[in-house]
């Protein structure tokens, strides 16, 4: 499996637009909180106080990370010294970031695409018919599944929400009244 | 003694009910099946069912959520034994002989050694939380200067999490400490970071931003990646002989005994336990050359400390307040959705509630050895099911979990935006135990820190006049001296292994 490790460049890339990202946002956070008003007129701690205590050293360390951030060592090398190659490895394991091909790129596209229909769904058309189209439409297209298997699935899933709901007194959006056919109000 | 027999009386009387003993069986049911799929871990899989805390009345919903976390831990040990993917670290030293075991026919065995080894040390276990009560009425006479100090502890010790990297661990600490900041000042009233949103203005909704960063950032990175794990050959039986069983025995006890120390202290890496018990059966057996190559006592010992852990981590929460894992603090955040305040005064104020957790985990671990042995073929079936409907029914799932928190679509989007982001930090290598540790901690810390503040005129030096807090500060300046020590050695070997490296290649 291809991991971070053979593509160093364009993860230190990542790496370092990650951390400008972050100094931005904490570096704009931390404007706020000085706005807040560090200390009130009596002396008591304000509402920025806390929030600058942390917003500062996170300025520092997104700085840090931009300049030393990319010195790290993948862990495999570190650990291998002091444990047996097979512990290492399966530890290794746990941190590997597998790299994300085309086809995972297109995966995560259809689930974005398909959680926009279902936010746009979900309250106008009521939670049955939302998901019904979301779970279709993401099996199809994710993984490809034959209809025989998409479809009773999408209905198990449903008619085990549904009931779910009902039982443990969930209120969810039901404009058409779907709910009464699963003996719901 | 007796007023423990008879606090064990209390929380069994309000466990043992046919609606809480329901749910704390679809809580191990429900924790199995998620800690079943590939890569999730307990803090993803009680994150994902979080919501429950919601709609369920208090002691139903901790137990169940306990239960859930439990279901969660054996759940990741099948995929440990059988696909070699460890949910999370601690899992790492199973997978070493649990796999070993599979490849030679003897999965069964290997599960049901982990089942027995869990069920052995999770009594013990718990037969220790219940001393949790009395660290708690030490904790009780703590001032906010204490609190504060313990809380700073706590927070300190996130750098056990922190993992490879304690800066960008650091950062993930922050920036989970500032989402619990959002909302309405706890003195003023004034608005904080709420950009002008009313829905901002109780704060960031924290279940579904620990629903999105463990359990949807888990689930993203699973769709996106290349490999789908699946499992089709017959796992063996699952009896064992009492020549097994004569041969853990020890392993189980051992291990039992570091995972239980290990869980007391707070932030220490799950993975350092399971990786001890693993070393100490190593050393101790007779036969260490079959380690790695399937002994059962490889599985037994850290299965065993992995659980006993689980359960002394409850320790530090219950008599503290201070969650001591990510998984912890999503319990943590649980309690607080219900009303309720883990610490000292929940002994006194919620007894059913401390006594009912304590029995209910107790009767998970019956529930388990019930549910885990005799179906352990049910559990390894959902295995076969194609990973993507199993993703695509989590998914939906997980939507309606993040509705239900307001019955709004606003914790839907937030659960979407916290996936998101912690998808891509985890992407360039940064942790999420630490926020989940921090969103929680976060508002506590900020409370007993203004108010020791606010009752001593703003003076910070204030901060230092309680000898208990005193304790706690020189036991952070220990935690970071140790911390640092370690990683400057850590660099020091790097930086020889990286000069040896190039010497032999210009040789």
């Amino acid at each position: 499996m291809e991991t971070t490790k053979d593509a160093p460049s364009k993860f230190l890339n990542g790496n370092r637009i990650t951390a400008f990202v972050i100094l931005l946002v904490s570096g704009n956070l931390l404007n706020f909180s000085l706005r807040y008003g560090l200390f009130l007129e009596d002396g008591a701690p304000g509402p920025g106080l806390f929030p600058a205590i942390i917003t500062a050293p996170l300025v520092g360390l997104c700085i840090a990370w931009l300049i030393i951030g990319d010195r790290e060592v993948p862990k495999v090398k570190q650990d291998s010294d002091s444990k047996d190659e097979l512990t290492a490895e399966l530890e290794a394991k746990l941190d590997e970031i597998q790299e994300i091909d085309s086809d995972g790129k297109k995966r995560i596209a259809w689930v974005f695409f398909w959680t926009i229909i279902m936010f746009a769904t979900f309250e106008r058309l009521g939670s049955i018919i939302s998901l019904s189209i979301y779970a279709t439409g993401l099996l199809f297209s994710i993984s490809n599944t034959k209809s025989w298997k998409a479809i009773p699935s999408t209905l198990l899933m449903i008619l085990l929400v549904t009931f779910g709901a009902i039982k443990i007194g969930v209120t969810l959006p039901d404009p058409f009244n779907l709910f009464r056919i699963f003996g719901g109000q | 003694m007796s007023e423990i027999i008879s606090n064990l009386q209390l929380g069994f009387d309000s466990v043992l009910t046919l609606n809480i003993f329901m749910w704390a069986v679809i809580g191990c049911g429900l924790g199995m099946i998620t800690g079943v799929l590939p890569g999730f871990g307990p803090a993803a899989a009680t994150g994902l069912l979080l919501p429950f805390a919601f709609v369920l009345p208090p002691a139903a919903s901790i137990v169940m959520l306990a239960c859930i976390y439990y279901g969660s831990m054996y759940g990741g040990t099948i995929t440990s034994v059988l696909l070699n993917v460890p949910g999370e670290a601690s899992s790492v030293a199973t997978c070493i002989d649990g796999y070993a075991m599979t490849k030679r026919g003897m999965a069964g065995k290997a599960l049901a050694i982990s089942a027995v080894g869990s069920f052995i040390a999770g009594v013990i276990a718990v037969f220790g939380l219940i001393f949790s009560q009395k660290i708690a009425a030490f904790a009780i006479s703590f001032t906010y200067l204490d609190v504060f100090g313990f809380s700073l502890l706590a927070l300190t010790l996130v750098v056990g999490l922190t993992g490879d990297s304690m800066i960008k661990g650091l950062i993930s600490a922050c920036l989970g400490l500032f989402i619990g900041m959002v909302g309405l000042d706890i003195y003023t009233g004034g608005p904080r970071f709420t950009m002008g949103l009313d829905q901002l203005q109780e704060g960031l909704p924290f279940i579904a931003i620990i629903m999105g960063i463990f359990g949807l950032s888990e689930i993203l990175e699973s769709i996106g990646g290349k490999k789908q794990p699946d499992y089709s050959g017959n796992i063996g039986s699952t009896l064992l002989k009492w020549q097994d069983f004569k041969d853990s025995i020890g392993s189980i006890l051992r291990g039992t005994g570091i995972g239980f120390f290990f869980g007391l202290l707070p932030g220490s890496p799950a993975a350092a336990s399971s990786f001890a018990a693993y070393t100490v059966e190593k050393r101790v057996s007779k036969t260490p050359e079959r380690f790695g190559k399937g002994a059962i006592q490889g599985v037994a010992g850290p299965e065993s400390a992995n659980n006993a852990l689980g359960i002394s981590n409850f320790i530090p929460l219950l008599a503290l307040g201070i969650p001591s894992s990510a998984t912890m603090a999503i319990l943590l955040a649980a309690f607080t959705i219900n009303g309720l305040t883990p610490g000292p005064l929940l002994f006194t104020n919620n007894p059913e509630i401390a006594w009912g957790l304590i029995a209910s985990l107790a009767l998970a671990n019956v529930i388990l050895l019930v549910m885990a042995l005799p179906l352990v073929r049910m559990w390894v079936s959902i295995l076969k099911i194609p990973t993507m409907i199993l993703y695509t029914i989590t998914l939906s799932f997980m939507s309606i979990g993040a509705y239900v928190i307001n019955g709004s679509m606003f914790s839907v989007l937030v659960l979407w935006i916290a996936g998101i982001v912690g998808f891509t930090l985890r992407r360039f290598g940064v942790p999420m135990a630490p926020a989940a540790l921090t969103i929680v901690l976060g508002p506590m810390l900020e409370k007993s820190f203004r108010t020791a503040l606010q009752v001593n005129y703003g003076e910070f030096s204030s901060l230092f006049s309680s000898s208990r807090a005193n304790v706690a500060y020189g036991l952070i300046v220990l935690v970071l001296a140790t911390k640092m020590v370690s990683s400057i050695r850590k660099s020091n070997k790097v930086r020889k292994m990286k000069s040896s490296e190039a010497i032999s290649g210009s040789r």
